[in-house]
């Protein structure tokens, strides 16, 4: 599995700033997890091409990760297969994709937490994300995607994933490869958003505790994302201290592969 | 306001072991949070007495923290008028009750989160706690206001959900004394750590909500609810207990806020 970095940040449109990332989203093989409105940049930057992405799963409806008209470029310029997305972000999408094909489009797949669809070859784990609900009746979604004996463990717009969510995981026996997780107060570990979000040591912090459910293979990378801009323009956070802690800083355009 | 640590521990019941911890509960001016199975020694050892428990709030259903034989004895003992627990919790302590057909069952009360309820004087508002779901139903924590004081209790949770928090820090007056979770004792990457707090995570909460105003500048900070075998392979020395800025209180320690 080939997962590239598309965008590993948050915050305000910014592209000439110092230090800018785009909004975070990953692509895993033709999966695109979050289709933000800097999607077109970050694949122009990275060297992609919308041509290259099949599927979309979405975590949750904040403008950052979910964008109409992001959706609508896509189903016009991608051989889209598949939307998925949880509840109360579902009918949107459907709205979206009746509006936008004239003939049959991709497939809208309803995702439940805890429950576990195959996306193209993708097994797709649905997880309840610990974040600010952006609506009533929207459930924020994480995921476990694996293909084959590969896997990674996304936890993104979140902070510690609940007991419940990592029961999910541990029912899964899926341990995993790569874990991508939230550190938007970069290396601020005490910030006013803690409570729906993550810093470098709180993902340093989780990675431990998961590895004591054996929900992390032993070289299993932990990579942080979801950068804020702010944060990290007034308080860059220094790569090595973040390696310090067993984390590795996610950057736009970075590839790993699994 | 006056609060007794009745219990301040979790983990295996091993009473006849150095340093054992009865389950976690809190007396505060008449309202008891939660009678797990070793509530009645603990309450005696404090120097309490079952006629003085007017209330129960339960926070989940766990057996450390409610015990249907410990609510039979107290009622019998013409303990608490009236019982909150979460709405599934509830209605299993209102079948018990009735089972049991005890002579003055108190009153139970069904709360959710952001609900409230007035106890003889003591306001009790149910927040949502982030530990395990039971039956699909979310554990409670609790924001007791008496005399003019208020006590944040956030025990069996992890961090809390930021639901919560925006719930908090709506409130008009910030807390008195927090009271947090430190299960896991100094151990900040355990395995329990996602239903459950360590001493510095507690830190980080309390540092978090003083500089949000969810909590006064100069309120006791108060970890318990320890891990017996955690607490005996690493306790804090008080340096750091005073660099974390966090107390721990001992089985019947009274505090006045």
């Amino acid at each position: 599995m080939r997962i590239t970095f598309l965008g590993t940040g948050v915050g305000k449109y910014e592209p000439d700033a110092r230090g800018y990332r785009a909004n975070t989203c990953v692509l895993a093989d033709d999966l695109l997890i979050d289709a933000p409105p800097t999607l077109q940049t970050s694949l122009a930057r990275a060297g992609r091409t919308a041509g290259e992405i099949r599927n979309v799963l979405y975590t949750h409806s904040h403008s950052d990760h979910f964008d109409e008209d992001t959706l609508r470029w896509l189903l016009a310029e991608a051989p889209l297969r598949a939307v998925a997305a949880g509840p109360g972000l579902a009918d949107r999408v459907g709205v979206v994709l009746q509006d936008a094909c004239e003939r049959e489009g991709p497939a809208l797949l309803r995702l439940e937490p805890g429950q576990a669809v195959e996306i193209d070859g993708l097994n797709v784990l649905p997880l309840e994300a610990n974040h600010h609900k952006p609506g009533a009746g929207e459930v924020m979604l994480n995921f476990l995607v694996s293909r084959g004996d590969k896997a990674m463990l996304y936890l993104v717009d979140s902070g510690l994933p609940s007991w419940d969510t990592v029961g999910v995981l541990r029912a899964a026996r899926r341990p995993v490869d790569l874990l991508v997780m939230d550190a938007t107060e970069a290396m601020n570990d005490v910030q006013e958003m803690m409570w729906g979000h993550g810093s470098l040591q709180s993902v340093a912090r989780a990675a431990c505790g998961l590895r004591g459910w054996d929900l992390l293979r032993p070289d299993a990378r932990v990579f942080g994302t979801h950068f804020g801009a702010k944060i990290v323009r007034e308080n860059p956070p220094d790569p090595e201290a973040a390696a310090a802690l067993g984390v590795e800083m996610a950057e736009d355009g970075m590839i790993v592969e699994l | 306001m006056k609060i007794t640590f009745i219990g301040t521990g979790a983990g295996v019941y091993s009473p006849f072991t150095d340093g054992y911890r009865t389950y976690t509960s809190v007396l505060i001016d008449g309202l008891a949070i939660d009678a797990g199975i070793t509530f009645l020694p603990a309450l005696k050892a404090a120097g309490a007495s079952p006629a003085q428990i007017m209330n129960i709030a339960y926070t989940h259903a766990h057996s450390d923290h409610w015990h249907p034989e410990v609510l039979r004895q107290l009622v019998l003992a013409d303990g608490p008028a009236r019982v909150a627990a979460p709405p599934k919790l509830a209605r299993k302590i209102e079948r018990f009750l009735l089972d049991e057909a005890l002579p003055k069952a108190p009153e139970v009360v069904p709360l959710e989160p952001a609900g409230d309820a007035a106890f003889d004087g003591v306001r009790l508002t149910a927040l949502e706690a982030n530990h395990a779901r039971i039956a699909n139903e979310p554990s409670l924590n609790y924001l007791v206001e008496s005399d003019g004081k208020r006590a944040l209790y956030m025990v069996d949770s992890s961090v809390p959900v930021a639901a919560t928090v925006k719930f908090l820090r709506e409130q008009p007056e910030p807390a008195d004394i927090l009271i947090m979770d430190a299960t896991t004792v100094m151990d900040d990457g355990h395995k329990y750590m996602f239903a459950h707090g360590s001493l510095p995570s507690v830190a980080r909460v309390a540092e978090c909500f003083r500089r949000t105003q969810v909590l006064k500048p100069d309120a006791p900070v108060y970890g318990i609810h320890f891990s017996a075998a955690l607490l005996a392979e690493r306790a804090p020395t008080e340096r750091e207990l005073a660099e974390l800025g966090v107390l721990m209180p001992a089985d019947g320690m009274r505090v006045e806020v």
